[in-house]
């Protein structure tokens, strides 16, 4: 090597401990070691750092949401944790649906407010519930991620944790995550409490399950699908199961008060509008409205809106109505998870009513944008249809046009 | 549960690039095989951030990619690690970042006795104190096992380069760490 007495005794540890010091480096090495108490001290600490590096490159292992979301890009199955290190492909298969049993549903039913017990795969059979009185205890549940799978599924370590984590929920508001499995070819054990030893191991399953035990997954990693979805899990050779909790929002009663604008665009049958008369202010709808769910409100609304129109008063004896006032139900669906360019999300409306011209349909529909968690943006357009009574025969006149404003919600 | 049949790398290839059938399992192969290797380069050559996250997930895209169009693979690790070398220069060129002042460190307190795992995050943190490539020469000599010779080929610099940056390196954690060290060693 051309540069080896370049180094300093310092390097020339280094150089020896990686197998790379030449013949000549590793006679100078030996010679100052025997005379430098503080050399053997380097060496000893230059050990220590490559023995601590190289365990902490056995431990490292991509996390399973980092694994499922290059699989999912890829269009590949996502899989669950353990499966990562060894065998991938074995995890995706048997997959088996799978439920609660009415066992454990008669038990949450008592105790539980929000229940929702799900699907799983594999090699053993899982019951899962949780308790999840609202959002924000997503965090929490993500907080409680940690190392996991190398303890509870390692091979040699057969006797699971069991913790009761209900006490915890209750003391400290902490949300329950917590699953019973099935373990493959192990003696049976008691699952007396808690009602679990009502369930049956999954049906049709392709392994034979010969017990039940309990298990703890308050450890396990969990991904977080959307704002209301957080998805379990786990596999090895002793036992596979994914699982998706809906959390489920406490009921809170919501409102929104919506103020539109209107502008018309085409009248059916063709209408020329005398603009004198006629107020800047005379297109305006407004609505309240209840919030079903996200996505659905229901309320009522009124509205007035250029629709020229003659009514009849007496015989011979029309009226020239500028507008038409109608007031009635009206119901929207906001399609909030679908945004378009990362902004704006589609919805769509309708009305019934009545008027003094007769009934009053609409079709709404457009996007809205939502600043903030409060307030939302709509533009759209509307298609209102009349239908009146001319000499006893039902006839209709219709509107198509702009719809533009915002509502608050409360 | 029926063993499976380990294929080789060169197998693995041909599923993905031939086989629509067979082309996620041999990915997933691949990737069970490989991805815990790529994954500590990312984390200890851009730090314990989600970067490293993002540049790992696009190796493995990026390997499928090439993998489906037919690219000749030889040495699949050391592919992905050529991928991942790449995103993460491109990345750290980016940032403009290079090395930072020990004072921006926050060293946790630990107990006197030093856990092997403590000493691991230790030295990760240590790692973000040295030169970008020295940092890189000592996760592929350490973190991936590789020689200095392979360590040249895949870096594309001399030999010798290698070998100062490894060792420089080393020496430097030394002395950066050795305090802690120093600890443990009177217990």
């Amino acid at each position: 090597m051309s540069n080896e007495f370049e180094y300093t005794n310092s390097e020339l540890i280094d150089l020896f401990i990686d197998g790379e010091a030449s013949l000549e480096e590793k006679k100078r090495l030996f010679e100052v070691l025997s005379q430098d108490d503080s050399l053997v001290d380097e060496f000893q600490d230059a050990l220590s750092i490559r023995n601590a590096a190289i365990k902490d490159a056995d431990f490292a292992e991509p996390p399973l949401n980092l694994t499922n979301a290059i699989f999912s890009k890829a269009g590949f199955a996502t899989i669950g944790a353990a499966a990562v290190g060894t065998a991938a492909a074995e995890s995706t298969s048997n997959i088996i649906a799978g439920s609660a049993s009415k066992g454990i549903f008669g038990f949450l039913g008592t105790k539980f407010t929000s229940l929702i017990a799900a699907g799983l795969i594999g090699a053993g059979s899982v019951f899962t519930y949780t308790q999840l009185s609202d959002n924000n205890k997503i965090e929490k549940l993500e907080s409680e991620i940690s190392s996991l799978n190398k303890i509870l599924f390692s091979d040699n370590k057969p006797a699971y944790t069991i913790e009761d984590r209900t006490n915890l929920n209750k003391n400290n508001n902490q949300p329950i995550v917590r699953s019973y499995a099935s373990k493959i070819n192990s003696p049976i054990e008691d699952v007396a409490d808690n009602n679990i030893d009502n369930i049956s191991p999954i049906a049709n399953n392709s392994f034979e399950v010969s017990n039940i035990n309990k298990v703890d997954f308050v450890d396990l990693p969990l991904i977080r699908l959307d704002d209301k979805r957080i998805k379990i899990e786990a596999n090895s050779n002793l036992l596979d199961f994914e699982n998706t909790i809906s959390v489920l929002p406490n009921k809170v009663h919501r409102f929104l008060v919506e103020l539109n604008g209107k502008s018309g665009l085409l009248y059916l049958p063709s209408r020329t509008i005398n603009e004198d008369g006629v107020s800047r202010f005379g297109n305006v709808s407004f609505a309240v409205f209840y919030e079903i769910d996200s996505k659905q409100f229901i309320g009522l609304e009124i509205n007035n809106e250029i629709f020229p129109m003659y009514i009849k008063y007496t015989e011979n004896n029309y009226a020239h109505k500028p507008y038409l006032f109608s007031a009635g139900f009206a119901y929207k669906y906001d399609m909030e998870d679908f945004k378009l360019l990362d902004l704006v999300s589609p919805y769509f409306g309708g009305f019934a009513g009545w008027s003094q011209a007769g009934a009053v349909v609409k079709a709404k529909a457009g996007l809205s944008w939502m600043p903030d968690a409060r307030v939302k943006f709509n533009a759209g357009i509307e298609q209102t249809t009349l239908f009146y009574l001319n000499n006893t025969n039902l006839k209709q006149a219709g509107k198509v046009g702009f719809n533009y404003g915002f509502s608050v919600n409360f | 549960m029926e063993k499976a049949k380990i294929y080789s790398d060169l197998e693995l290839l041909e599923m993905i690039a031939n086989d629509a059938s067979q082309k996620e399992f041999a990915f997933k192969q691949i990737y069970s095989k490989y991805s815990s290797r790529v994954y500590i380069y990312c984390r200890k050559f851009i730090g314990e951030n989600y970067s490293a996250d993002d540049v790992f997930q696009d190796t493995f895209l990026r390997f499928l990619k090439a993998a489906e169009s037919g690219a000749i693979i030889e040495n699949v690790l050391g592919y992905l690690l050529k991928i991942s070398r790449n995103l993460c220069i491109n990345f750290k060129k980016s940032r403009k970042e290079d090395t930072v002042d020990i004072s921006e460190i926050d060293f946790p307190i630990y107990d006197k006795t030093l856990e092997t795992m403590e000493l691991a995050n230790i030295i990760t943190m240590a790692l973000e104190l040295i030169p970008s490539e020295h940092k890189e020469a000592f996760v592929l000599q350490v973190y991936e096992g590789l020689s200095y010779a392979e360590i040249a080929e895949m870096t594309n610099v001399p030999l010798t380069t290698v070998r100062n940056r490894v060792v420089r390196a080393k020496s430097k954690l030394r002395q950066i760490i050795s305090p802690y060290l120093a600890d443990t060693r009177k217990d």
